[in-house]
């Protein structure tokens, strides 16, 4: 797709104009998991290309700056997970057991209750890649292929889903570790959890990012090869 | 190593900022070689996070130009994600079929693995601190 370099710019800044009304709207209501600027931003651009007449695949292609970003995004956690290494240390086994156990028993649900419902392919392999961070569920989709726009779009819903509820279940569950609930809320809801965790306590919020990372990595060296023989 | 010498002249943040972009760049490059020519089945940002926090710890610092480029990179992923969920629009016909399933899906995993998570971790931490004493 030839992508008008008038036009990438013009893309490119309202995509950044739109974003920063709504991260404005989001703090203004409390960080209220609804208002996510992720879901309020795209509902106002879907409606801007409807409006212009554009259409997904050209946006998409001016944007592409943008997605690239996404990587580089990707590879600076290592930054904060560095940062967190002597706790990592100190807790890795148990972490580390508890969250590969959780990632398992929530991807077999997930691909349970999908295939149950005889789901179409591209959306159980959204299913799969839903709780790692968006970044990576992207390049595994892509690895697989299936549809990086259905993915991403589960994984955000994932994400709030955690967000919303999660604190509500831990409460509902007594669960007061500061630890424990970061690692679950990072390794379920990835990025949006972490934020959400962040607003429960700081340790909460490094043990979500921590974990965030950790989920990435493992699902990423494990999840292709499992889609590949499950013949998605 | 290049990069770590760099941070410490005095940049000022915008050249720093050049130079943390150059290097998360090249790690990406350097990423997306390694999967092309090894079919290995990671994606490229995944390896490069590996690599960059192998990279840091062998350093044992996260260099000035890195540390620059990350809070802004890492502060606004949101703004990343948006090409790509805007996308729903290009799926309307999947939404219409599997939406409310994956919306079951989607609820019913991620509230379970939650609470498990949660949970065994606090389980295994008691575990570990009885033993201790």
């Amino acid at each position: 797709m030839a992508a008008d370099p008038v036009f990438t710019g013009l893309w490119i800044a309202v995509t950044i104009g739109v974003y920063s009304l709504m991260l404005r709207l989001y703090r203004r209501a409390n960080s209220f998991s609804l208002m996510h600027p992720v879901i309020t931003s795209s509902a106002l651009i879907i409606g801007l290309l409807a409006w212009s007449g554009a259409d997904y695949p050209l946006y998409r292609a001016h944007t592409e700056l943008l997605h690239d970003c996404l990587e580089l995004a990707t590879i600076a956690i290592a930054i904060p997970l560095f940062r967190e290494r002597h706790r990592l240390r100190a807790l890795a086994i148990p972490l580390l057991t508890s969250l590969s156990a959780a990632t398992a028993l929530n991807l077999c649900l997930a691909y349970a209750i999908g295939s149950s419902l005889q789901l179409l392919p591209d959306s159980l392999i959204a299913l799969l890649s839903k709780s790692v961070t968006t970044p990576v569920a992207i390049g595994i989709t892509e690895l697989s292929g299936g549809s990086a726009a259905l993915t991403a779009a589960v994984v955000i819903t994932t994400g709030i889903i955690g967000a919303m509820f999660g604190p509500l279940l831990l409460r509902y569950f007594q669960i007061t570790d500061p630890v424990a609930s970061g690692v679950a809320m990072g390794t379920l809801a990835h990025g949006v959890g972490t934020a959400r965790a962040f607003q429960m306590s700081p340790v909460s919020g490094a043990f979500a990012g921590l974990s965030m990372a950790l989920c990435a990595i493992i699902t990423s060296l494990v999840l292709p090869t499992i889609i590949n023989h499950l013949g998605i | 190593m290049a990069p770590s010498r760099l941070s410490l002249l005095p940049l000022n943040k915008a050249l720093q900022l050049a130079v943390g972009a150059s290097i998360l760049l090249v790690l990406r490059s350097l990423s997306h070689w390694i999967v092309d020519a090894t079919t290995l089945p990671v994606p490229p940002a995944a390896l490069g996070l590996m690599i960059l926090f192998a990279l840091l710890v062998l350093l044992q610092r996260v260099p000035a130009a890195l540390e620059t480029i990350a809070s802004p990179l890492l502060g606004h992923m949101n703004l990343f994600f948006i090409p790509a969920s805007v996308g729903v629009i290009a799926l309307g016909g999947v939404l219409v079929g599997d939406g409310a399933g994956l919306l079951v899906a989607m609820l019913v995993s991620t509230g379970v693995g939650l609470v498990f998570c949660a949970k065994l971790l606090v389980r295994l931490r008691r575990v570990d601190s009885t033993d201790g004493s």
